[in-house]
């Protein structure tokens, strides 16, 4: 009996330790990310070291890294673990969100972090990758985020194809266009080799927008792509697919880029219009040499930025904050973002990690990993609005794909994307 | 003492845990669905009074609810009746033929045992249309392949026809039972009277499998108007929304649109149909 009563005891206690945190436990933040493959796996031994960094100095506080899914499933459940609060201290989210994210106050002013006793220098931040590079932002939006993985889409090539059929690496659409069609290989009715493989999705169509000289919205604030550049930005993509030269990926989101990029690796394409973020990835798994170059221009040169920013939970303790803090400072340390650059392919966000010899080197030998940074000249902002992701994910990616699948002509599909994405912007206003 | 029991408040007490979790996980969700029916609501700010404007825009004309509801009811009808029919055919083929049979009637029902995700990604290969082997299977034949999940025209089939390879070994069990109920003495009265082997079917066989035809369809409906992870995986709802079905749609409005309002609309709106077919079907048990 006493011996019974002893283990409940003992039982209740662990239970009762276990419901109060310790303060190790209280120091810790969770940090949410969404990678897969490659990018994961640098991510997740850049967390591991911070952590024994930690550690070593007997600073408290870990940082405990979860796999969220891809961006959009982590937006979800970001949304979701607010409501619940459960939400991580810190985590990393897609430029298109941050507007209507920042505007519900659930970000932390990152401002006062950046100055206080563990400081930032915000003015090393590459100024195309920070929030007011990637953004036509107005002046009193407040640091909300810190640029990490950062990109561009660029152009990927088969050098060993190009050469052999005599081309250079395309700089217009209409070089694009004859590249495409040089470069595909028909046996038969079967295509053995398309000339380009891109994924039809919102980025890349914003940069043939931008391309085009178009913009996304009016400068009160509408649909400004139902007609004109909307409709040639699509056009550009749809007219190769109709005349068998590029290779439209099967898949919802990123399952058609894994499509783009294996059919390229496979050499079943040869060019593929993606992020540079693929850059180590690419280059490691193809087996020949891989050209990289600048998006092709139309009436200008034009490329968005892509990727995501680090944000912290305003909602979170402030214990968690402090560390997750100490994370993102020690991620965007000169040093870190330049290795996290050479062994991803994304771009470094700090411009003494761009100026390092470390890098410098790096461009020289492998000058593909430059093309990125040489195109943010050419960077073509997201408009400040809250209604981003929605015109984003529920206006012009379904008219994408829409127009993609035959059901509706380009011009009506941007017609309805327009109209859709006003509404949107109405009630988001 | 006696008295006591009888008290309504003994039976409430019992009936006490199993009230309180039908409170919170069914009954407060369902009000709670109805109240962000009539706001809008991202999630993120607070809900905002909208009256009856999701109702109204879900009912207009061109609404996306239509063609939704009818791609569901495209994919329910083709899974049940395309399961049924195929487990009856398995099963007729497969009843009383040995050990070979046990060999085969274990290998389809292995299926039904993995889980929706594991299939789905299995036939996301199988069907991919340049590494599936299925589309190299029909070139080397000579017959070009379609693009499976690719092409909005055939999307939506491939999906059923995942989703009966998925299911089919479960119908096929159900009926295997059913046909070793049917009393070989009936069978054997029909033949002596001269009945075929297709008139001992129409007659016999298929009117006494009557239960079981009718529990098939009526679970296989409710499970296929939840279908969800093979969507999930294998389309995304893609391409254009060729395989966009009820559940998968409504999960697309609220966790990647974040319109939870139009979400709950739908839900409530549903709520009526599925009302009546939930009647029906206890209609049709008591019937049957």
């Amino acid at each position: 009996m006493n011996h019974c009563a002893f283990r409940h005891n003992r039982a209740f206690c662990i239970l009762l330790l276990a419901s109060c945190s310790s303060p190790a436990a209280r120091d810790e933040a969770s940090f949410w990310y969404s990678y897969g493959g490659r990018n994961r796996e640098v991510l997740e031994d850049l967390v591991g070291r911070f952590n024994r960094v930690q550690a070593r100095e007997g600073r408290p506080g870990r940082i405990r890294g979860t796999f969220q899914g891809d961006y959009f499933d982590a937006l979800a459940k970001l949304r979701a673990a607010m409501l619940a609060r459960r939400a991580p201290a810190v985590t990393h989210v897609i430029a298109e969100a941050l507007p209507r994210l920042a505007e519900s106050g659930v970000l932390e002013d990152l401002g006062p972090w950046a100055r206080g006793p563990e400081p930032l220098d915000t003015g090393d931040i590459v100024p195309a990758l920070s929030l007011s590079g990637t953004f036509d932002l107005p002046g009193d939006v407040p640091l909300v985020a810190i640029p990490f993985n950062r990109s561009t889409p660029i152009l990927y090539y088969d050098r060993e194809a190009l050469q052999r059929a005599g081309i250079e690496p395309p700089r217009t659409w209409d070089d694009l266009r004859q590249a495409a069609h040089a470069l595909t290989v028909r046996r038969g009715g079967h295509t053995e080799r398309w000339g380009l493989t891109c994924p039809l999705s919102w980025w890349f169509w914003y940069a043939a927008l931008a391309q085009a000289n178009g913009t996304l919205l009016t400068p009160d604030g509408r649909a400004a792509f139902g007609r004109g550049p909307g409709v040639e930005a699509l056009e550009l993509y749809l007219g190769m697919v109709r005349a068998g030269t590029m290779r439209l990926p099967p898949g919802h989101d990123y399952a058609a880029w894994e499509k783009a990029h294996a059919d390229f690796i496979a050499r079943r394409a040869a060019m593929v219009i993606t992020s540079t973020a693929f850059l180590a990835y690419i280059t490691d798994n193809a087996r020949f040499a891989v050209g990289a170059a600048p998006l092709p221009g139309h009436r200008r040169r034009a490329v968005p930025t892509g990727g995501t920013f680090f944000v912290l939970l305003a909602d979170a303790p402030a214990r968690a904050k402090r560390t997750a803090w100490s994370f993102v400072r020690w991620m965007s340390e000169p040093s870190r973002t330049a290795e996290w650059a050479r062994r991803t392919g994304y771009l470094p966000v700090r411009r003494s990690a761009v100026d390092s010899e470390a890098m410098q080197r790096l461009y020289r030998e492998r000058p593909a990993f430059r093309v990125a940074l040489d195109q943010l000249d050419e960077r073509a902002p997201f408009p400040w609005t809250s209604a981003l992701l929605a015109i984003e994910r529920e206006a012009v990616q379904p008219a994408l794909e829409r127009a993609a699948a035959g059901e509706v002509s380009a011009a009506e599909a941007m017609a309805e994307a327009a109209r859709v994405a006003d509404q949107r912007i109405l009630e988001l206003r | 003492m006696r008295y006591r029991r009888r008290s309504p408040l003994f039976a409430w007490a019992f009936l006490a845990p199993s009230l309180a979790l039908f409170a919170i996980f069914f009954a407060y969700p369902l009000v709670a669905c109805f109240w962000l029916s009539l706001h809008r609501w991202d999630m993120l700010a607070d809900p905002q009074w909208v009256g009856a404007a999701n109702y109204a825009a879900l009912l207009a004309p061109g609404s996306e609810l239509g063609p939704v509801i009818g791609r569901t009811i495209v994919y329910s009808a083709g899974t049940v009746v395309g399961s049924v029919a195929l487990g009856l055919a398995l099963a007729l083929a497969l009843h009383r033929v040995g050990r070979v049979g046990h060999v085969l009637r274990s290998a389809i029902f292995a299926s039904y045992v993995v889980s929706w995700v594991g299939v789905s990604l299995l036939w996301s290969y199988l069907l991919d249309d340049q590494l599936g082997p299925l589309s190299a299977l029909l070139e080397a034949a000579g017959l070009g392949a379609p693009d499976w999940l690719g092409d909005p025209d055939w999307a939506l089939v491939s999906l059923v026809g995942v989703s009966i390879w998925k299911v089919v070994g479960y119908d096929m069990v159900l009926y295997l039972a059913a046909l070793e109920d049917i009393p070989r003495e009936i069978l054997e009265a029909a033949r002596l009277d001269g009945a075929g082997r297709w008139a001992t079917f129409r007659t016999i066989v298929w009117p006494l499998l009557g239960p079981t035809t009718l529990f098939l369809v009526v679970t296989g409906t409710l499970m296929s108007f939840q279908g969800f992870d093979v969507v999930r995986v294998m389309t995304g709802g893609g391409p254009a929304g060729a395989t966009q079905i009820w559940v998968h749609w409504l999960y697309e409005q609220a966790f990647a649109y974040f319109r939870l309002g139009p979400a709950c609309a739908a839900v409530t709106l549903f709520f009526v149909p599925l009302a009546l077919v939930t009647w029906l079907g206890r209609f049709g048990w008591q019937h049957a």
